[in-house]
């Protein structure tokens, strides 16, 4: 036997001192004052969340009503609404989308199927990455320098959209992304060999394929146009004229529902009847639209990752350790 | 499995032990394992000799990483998992819900298959399970943690660099240095997945040596899918095989390293080691 | 005519792509000229280490917006980098299947909620209790801001904390038990070290989360420009609160100029963040953080997609 092994040998005996029994009392406390830590941490952040929207929907649900949602508010009678308000928030969100979609999946196939590595592309991911993480109210002073001004277009609906496509293009173009890649290599393959172009292999087994992950990316922006608020203050505007409530002019101000609510508990409106019910009322739908909006992402998402569990093979029952 | 051939491998472990000494470590009883309602691995019943190498062998899928992640609970992590039967170390019931888990680990030390470093440096990994038992003092610790380097001979290649990444060394060195983190804690009972399995010939080797020097004092369990390696390095081979039916794991055969490998009772064993099946 | 069609649709997305480039570089160009023109009202002095902020005496001292960003930021991190990391352990090592999903939902509906619904919460919740309970001020300030944006940081830093946490192979956690740590030690001398990278990621994400917020601050912090803030309880701003307040009623060009510039400051700040975010995940891409940064991705990611493309650049 090797003298190295002789020592461990020995030491074997000595391992009883090695099992300090104070100090694994010590770590099994520990182990269990950190588990109850954790858990309280936990308990606490979904307590507060689900408690908030209960406020929340507590305070608002009783002013929502059909008219509530159709009319415009009022200066002279209490019952006033925000109609005009989801009328701008939906005709930004439409007008948004209609850049950014087209747009965001373009470059999305870009990247997922023309892209080489190198200096372009790394260029192209680092300013999607920039763009992802730069505040909005940023993207706001830009619109109202380059919309507003350079462009003339003034405090618009048009602005606002405009200036939204660029805050939603690096989440659209990363999520369309993400699910071209998952398309698997063989239908690529699959059709190129057939003779297929590039382009054709793209249109034909490419895009129908991420169709699903395009509308889920279209759901989330939708929900983040809908909430989205100091960029429009800076370039929407912050009051809708009350000769073109509900016009399709884009070169119209306009206020949309989230801003509305700032407007009503910060900047406040003189005169208008119920302003806080008003307020609650707006934030209740807001939070209901965004209720929505997530339900509908999960359903989209499920059914692709239904899809790619399809393509990809089901992991083997239990095979991931507790998870 | 018949209860014939169970009684038969108790024989021949009982008859085993009167020749060497007098002490088991672990022994099952009627264990069962289960993944969900998959039965993993049937009806062992098996005695494992104290201070000797016994090698676990079968083909692929029999159960033998079940059976062995068994025997220190570290398959409870799997959430499907499920263990019936008696599993006992000394005269503690491993299975037992009271059992503490941290002490049957610290008595019973585990190799996986893949060398699984900590991103720490080599002295660190070393030391960590003697830190995890509350302060030692730094000459102490110093000091088994260079026995324990030494014993996984692995002391030359790394003495200069203990301050280094365990990530930076090769696969062979990663996975001497977690046989030295297991042993640090200096366990009673040795369990090895297939250690070698992803070592070159000469590390392989080495830790042939490294298993037969320690069985002086260490009960050791090997799985190992190589039959030199069972041949050269274990004292006592128990053989798994899956049945054809419910493809449930079960021992066929239990004895001494020898006779099981010049003169193998079961046949499916004979064709086994002689390579005609599995 | 097919091959024409070919090339016409490469350039097509090409250009789409390279409206990501050029948007990044207008908007650093477009805001820092505009911003910097503020140096031919005001010395640079005088904005940098200016303290106060006041258009009745046109004076655009910097310093009470950057200290109250930076106050901001540091009492939101001291609290929420904790919480997050604590919640994403809860959320890996501890928490059951089904309460996972719940509290993965929880997170996921806390990252969605619009700002101004943060905001409203904080006018109506905690400004009221920090005025009631402390009896200091009007209940409007730094700490208000604070204890909104501990919970709005939350979806950005459990979510890729738990990524970070998750992605830890289950072979180092095997390696600790084995020799008979427990499930903190575990947790505590394994996991948390070898996660550092991303859970530094998740820190520093956040952090630019806070600084970046907007409405929500602007409603609870009191907007109080003029001084720089003695204490957390009283009112004062942040840098996209002071943006936010001023710029649609700025009239003369050296207030607008200003506020500009401090938008610039903001864009360098979030462009410094994203660096050290680089630094932290030594060089790799920040993709896989960024995306979950922005909040409304976190929906929209299916685990499976991200395993799939994790090894893609
Ligand atoms: N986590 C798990 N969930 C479900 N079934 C499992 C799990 N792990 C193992 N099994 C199944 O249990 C049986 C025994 O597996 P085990 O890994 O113990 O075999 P093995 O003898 O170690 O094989 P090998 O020699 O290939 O390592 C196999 O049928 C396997 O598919
Ligand atoms: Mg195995």
């Amino acid at each position: 036997m090797s003298a190295d092994v002789r020592d461990l040998v020995a030491s074997r005996e000595e391992a009883g001192a090695v099992m300090n029994m104070g100090a694994r009392r010590r770590a099994k406390f520990n182990d269990t004052v950190a588990t109850v830590v954790m858990s309280a941490a936990s308990l606490l952040l979904v307590v507060v969340l689900f408690g908030v929207i209960f406020l929340l929907l507590r305070a608002g649900l009783p002013a929502l009503s059909w008219s509530f949602l159709t009319t415009a508010g009022s200066f002279v009678n209490t019952g006033g609404g925000i109609g005009p308000q989801i009328f701008v928030s939906m005709y930004i969100l439409v007008l948004s989308l209609l850049f950014t979609t087209p747009l965001g999946v373009g470059a999305a196939i870009y990247m997922a199927e023309y892209a080489k590595p190198g200096r372009l592309t790394t260029l192209i991911r680092f300013s999607t990455e920039a763009l992802a993480s730069v505040p909005s109210v940023v993207f706001g002073v830009f619109g109202a320098i380059v919309f507003l001004t350079t462009f003339h277009l003034g405090f618009s609906v048009l602005s606002g959209a405009l200036t939204l496509t660029l805050l939603n293009l690096p989440l659209m173009v990363r999520l369309a992304e993400d699910s071209m890649r998952t398309v698997p290599e063989s239908y690529r393959e699959a059709s190129l060999a057939l003779g297929g172009t590039r382009w054709e292999t793209i249109r034909k087994a490419v895009v129908p394929s991420a169709i699903p992950g395009i509308v889920t990316a279209m759901v989330l922006t939708g929900g983040r146009i809908i909430g989205e608020t100091a960029p429009l203050i800076l370039t929407t505007g912050t009051t809708i004229s009350p000769n073109a409530t509900y016009s399709l002019n884009p070169l119209q101000t306009g206020e949309t529902l989230a801003v509305h609510v700032w407007v009503l508990k910060i900047v406040g409106v003189p005169g208008l009847q119920d302003a806080q019910k008003v307020a609650n009322g707006a934030a209740a739908v807001l939070l209901l639209i965004v209720l929505l909006v997530n339900i509908g992402a999960a359903y989209f998402t499920g059914r692709l990752q239904k899809r790619l569990s399809g393509t990809v093979g089901a992991p083997r029952a239990g095979g991931r350790k507790k998870d | 499995m018949s209860t014939a051939s169970r009684a038969t491998v108790a024989s021949q472990v009982g008859s085993a032990t009167q020749v060497a000494a007098p002490e088991l470590a672990l022994r099952l009883a009627n264990v069962n394992l289960y993944y969900g309602s998959f039965r993993a691995v049937k009806d062992v019943t098996l005695d494992i000799k104290a201070r000797a190498i016994t090698a676990i062998i079968g083909p692929s899928g029999c159960g033998k990483s079940t059976l062995l992640r068994s025997l220190n609970r570290i398959n409870d992590r799997t959430p499907i998992f499920r263990a019936e039967g008696t599993l006992k170390l000394g005269d503690i019931d491993i299975c037992a819900p009271t059992t503490d888990l941290v002490e049957i680990r610290r008595r019973i030390g585990m190799v996986f298959q893949r060398p699984n470093p900590f991103p720490q440096s080599i002295f660190d990994n070393v030391a960590f399970g003697l830190k995890l038992n509350g302060r030692m003092p730094r000459q102490q610790l110093t000091e088994v943690v260079e026995q324990s380097l030494r014993g996984a001979a692995l002391w030359d290649d790394v003495k200069d660099k203990l301050d280094q990444s365990a990530l930076g060394l090769s696969g062979g060195q990663q996975q001497r240095l977690c046989i030295a983190r297991a042993l640090a804690t200096r366990p009673e009972v040795l369990l090895m997945d297939e250690p070698a399995s992803a070592l070159d010939p000469i590390s392989t080797l080495r830790i042939e040596e490294l298993i037969n020097d320690l069985k002086r004092q260490y009960t050791i369990v090997i799985v190992t899918h190589n039959m030199q390696q069972a041949a050269r390095a274990s004292d006592v081979t128990v053989m798994m095989t899956m049945d054809t039916a419910d493809r449930a794991g079960n021992v066929v055969e239990v004895g001494d390293t020898n006779q099981i490998f010049t003169n193998p009772r079961d046949r499916q064993t004979e064709e086994y080691i002689t390579g005609r099946f599995g | 005519m097919a091959r024409r069609n070919a090339i016409l649709a490469q350039s097509i997305f090409f250009s789409a792509a390279a409206i990501l480039v050029l948007s990044t570089g207008a908007l650093v160009l477009f805001i820092g000229s505009t911003g910097l023109r503020v140096f031919s009202f005001i010395s640079p002095a005088s904005f940098f280490f200016g303290r106060s902020w006041d258009q009745n005496t046109q004076d655009f001292g910097v310093l009470p917006l950057l200290f109250g960003s930076l106050a901001t930021t540091l009492v939101t991190l001291v609290i929420s980098a904790p919480l997050a990391i604590a919640v994403s352990i809860f959320m890996v090592e501890i928490a059951p299947r089904p309460i996972r999903r719940i509290m993965r939902t929880a997170v996921e509906l806390f990252a969605s909620l619009p700002s101004v619904i943060y905001g409203l919460l904080g006018l109506t919740l905690v400004v009221p209790w920090l005025r009631d309970a402390l009896h200091v001020g009007l209940g409007k300030g730094i700490l208000a801001a604070a204890v909104v944006l501990v919970f709005m940081t939350q979806p950005t830093m459990v979510s890729i904390a738990e990524d970070a946490l998750r992605s830890l192979p289950e072979s180092l956690r095997e390696g600790a038990l084995a020799v008979g740590a427990t499930r903190w030690q575990m947790i505590w001398r394994v996991l948390v070290p070898a996660a550092r990278p991303g859970l530094l990621t998740a820190v520093i994400l956040g952090m630019g989360r806070a600084i970046g917020e907007t409405m929500a601050v602007q409603m609870v912090v009191g907007n109080i420009t003029s001084r720089i803030p003695s204490n957390l309880v009283s009112g004062a701003t942040t840098m996209p609160a002071a943006i936010v307040t001023q710029l649609p009623e700025a009239t003369s060009p050296a207030h607008r100029a200003a506020l500009i510039m401090v938008a610039f400051l903001l864009l360098v700040i979030t462009l410094i963040l994203i660096a050290g975010v680089r630094l932290a995940t030594g060089g790799k891409s920040t993709k896989a953080s960024t995306r979950r940064a922005v909040p409304a991705a976190q929906g929209g990611r299916p685990a499976a997609v991200a395993k799939l493309q994790g090894d893609k650049v």
